[in-house]
Parts: structure tokens; C-alpha cells; sequence
């Protein structure tokens, strides 16, 4: 798990159809320094209403994620589990 | 998945025994180079894979890695991470051909 | 996922028989600063497998590891990476683009 940023959201009308009705935020996880981007921003689908500006809590469990998403077959990995208090 | 070149076959006889009868092949991960996406440039980096496909020393291949190495019939029991998927015939980028296996 | 911008086409001469048919592009994983212009598009590409028919240029979602070949079950593709969704638009907060 890691957390990360959100600083934008991603919009697709041709995808795997798990993804149909779910919002794909883009979140970049930061070094300890909390400025210097830890490799690239992530896609992560998000069921708590996580927004810009907050840091949301992402985990790269892909079994939590197909339950999550009701699908066996989605090549969905990343999902947000939670977001930071201020 | 990413393009490698063959350099060359392992040969190993005390091995672990369900590795007995599958080919294993040295192989280097190559680049689109960077600055003019023109050619594929070597990375330095060098791999064995297991070989699916029966390739020959000098090919340039497709390589999976991971987990997803052992999703074929052939893999699925190995202990492995690295296998050659395919042979590649033509590599396009920016719509210049930067590999062409007949050439 | 992370998001990938297709510059190229790789065609197979021959594959595995699960792969047979398959279409698979080249894409680099993009930067914060290439998704805000900041920076050239520099990293390595990987090759994707993709179903969705995408044009050189598009920006993709690469899902990787042993998800992206979660879309075949049940039956068995040796693949690491695959093409999630053709990305319309990214709308980045440019406040938080430091």
C-alpha cells in the first residue's frame, strides 16, 4: 500500500467493461521527502469519492480490487482503501 | 512484454526436474532509442527465458515476465519468470520501420 | 494501471498458439511532468497487448503483472501487460502539478 496524492481524474469510453460506471482517479505516490514523485501516477479506481488535493491510502491488491469491481477478469489492480485525515 | 535479442543458449544438466526438456535462452532486452526513435539499441541488461516458440540465436523476441511467464500449458509448473512468447517480425514506431527481421 | 502513451506497433512472425492473432503495440509510461508538458517523453516502452484497436498517439491505461492477464480467464495467456481503456481525457489539478 501507499499513499499518494490525487492530482487528477481520467475519463475512458472504449475500456474493459469492469471498468463501465467507475471513476479512475490519478494518483502519484511521493518519496519520504513528500515532494519528489516516487515513479509514475497511477491509475486507481475509487469507490470513497477520494478528489484532487486529497491523499488517498492506494493498494495494489488486485484480488481486492476484482472484488471491489464484482469481476474475475478485470486487469484493474490499483484501488483507493482510503484517504488520509487533514 | 518487451523486445529482446537472442545472444546465445544455457545449458545446464544437474537442474531442478520438472526444468528437464525446456530450452533456456540468454537474452538481451532491447530499446527504441530515445532521442530519435529510430533503431532499437541494446540496454545492457541481460535475461534466461524459456523458450515456447523454438527460436534461433540472433532473433529478436517477445519476452513475458512475472507471474504471467507461467500462463501457458507448457510453463504453468515451472519455476520460472521469464519466457519467449513470440518471434518479431517488424517493429514500427512514429510509423518508421525500426526492425525488420527479412532486412 | 499506469498511463501510457502508444508510439508503435510490434508484429510477430511467429507466437505461442495462445497468442495467435493478438495485436500488440509499443507504449511508454508517462511522468507526472510528461502528463503536464514539463518534460520530453523519455522512458521506456513496453509492449501491450491490446484489444481495443488504439491509434498510434492515444494514451492508454497499462495494467501489468499477473492482472494483465486476468481478462483471459479462464483461459491462459503468457501476458504482462494490457491495454485497460483508450483515455479520452486527463484532467490534471494544475495547482498541485509542482
Amino acid at each position: 500500500m501507499q499513499v499518494g496524492l490525487v492530482i487528477g481524474t481520467a475519463t475512458a469510453t472504449i475500456k474493459h467493461p469492469s471498468m463501465n460506471g467507475w471513476k479512475l482517479l490519478v494518483v502519484q505516490p511521493y518519496q519520504s521527502d513528500g515532494r519528489t514523485p516516487d515513479g509514475e501516477p497511477v491509475l486507481a479506481v475509487d469507490s470513497l469519492g477520494a478528489g484532487c488535493g486529497d491523499r488517498a491510502l492506494i493498494t495494489s491488491d488486485g484480488k481486492g480490487t476484482r472484488t471491489l469491481l464484482k469481476s474475475d477478469t478485470t486487469p484493474v489492480r490499483w484501488s483507493v482503501m482510503g484517504i488520509a485525515d487533514e | 512484454m518487451f523486445v529482446a535479442k537472442v545472444t546465445g543458449s544455457m545449458v545446464s544438466t544437474q537442474k531442478v526436474a520438472s526444468m528437464v526438456g525446456h530450452k533456456l535462452m540468454i537474452v538481451e532486452p532491447y530499446r527504441i532509442d530515445s532521442s530519435d526513435r529510430t533503431r532499437l539499441v541494446n540496454t545492457g541488461r541481460t535475461f534466461v527465458a524459456v523458450d515456447t516458440v523454438g527460436v534461433g540465436e540472433g532473433e529478436f523476441v517477445l519476452i513475458t515476465q512475472g507471474s504471467s511467464a507461467r500462463l501457458t500449458p507448457e510453463t504453468k509448473n515451472l519455476p520460472i519468470d521469464t519466457v519467449i512468447v513470440g518471434i518479431i517480425d517488424k517493429v514500427h514506431v512514429d510509423g518508421t520501420n525500426v526492425f525488420n527481421r527479412e532486412q | 494501471m499506469r498511463i501510457g502513451e502508444v508510439i508503435g506497433t510490434v508484429t510477430l512472425n511467429r507466437s505461442h498458439p495462445s497468442l495467435v492473432g493478438a495485436s500488440f503495440k509499443l507504449a511508454v509510461p508517462l511522468t507526472l511532468s510528461n502528463l503536464s508538458g514539463a518534460a520530453p517523453i523519455l522512458g521506456e516502452e513496453l509492449v501491450v497487448y491490446d484489444a481495443l484497436g488504439t491509434g498510434i498517439g492515444s494514451r492508454i491505461a497499462i495494467s501489468e503483472g499477473g492482472e494483465a492477464a486476468q481478462p483471459f480467464r479462464p483461459d491462459m495467456k503468457p501476458v504482462d501487460a494490457y491495454n485497460a481503456a483508450i483515455l479520452d481525457q486527463i484532467n490534471l489539478d494544475d495547482s498541485l502539478n509542482t
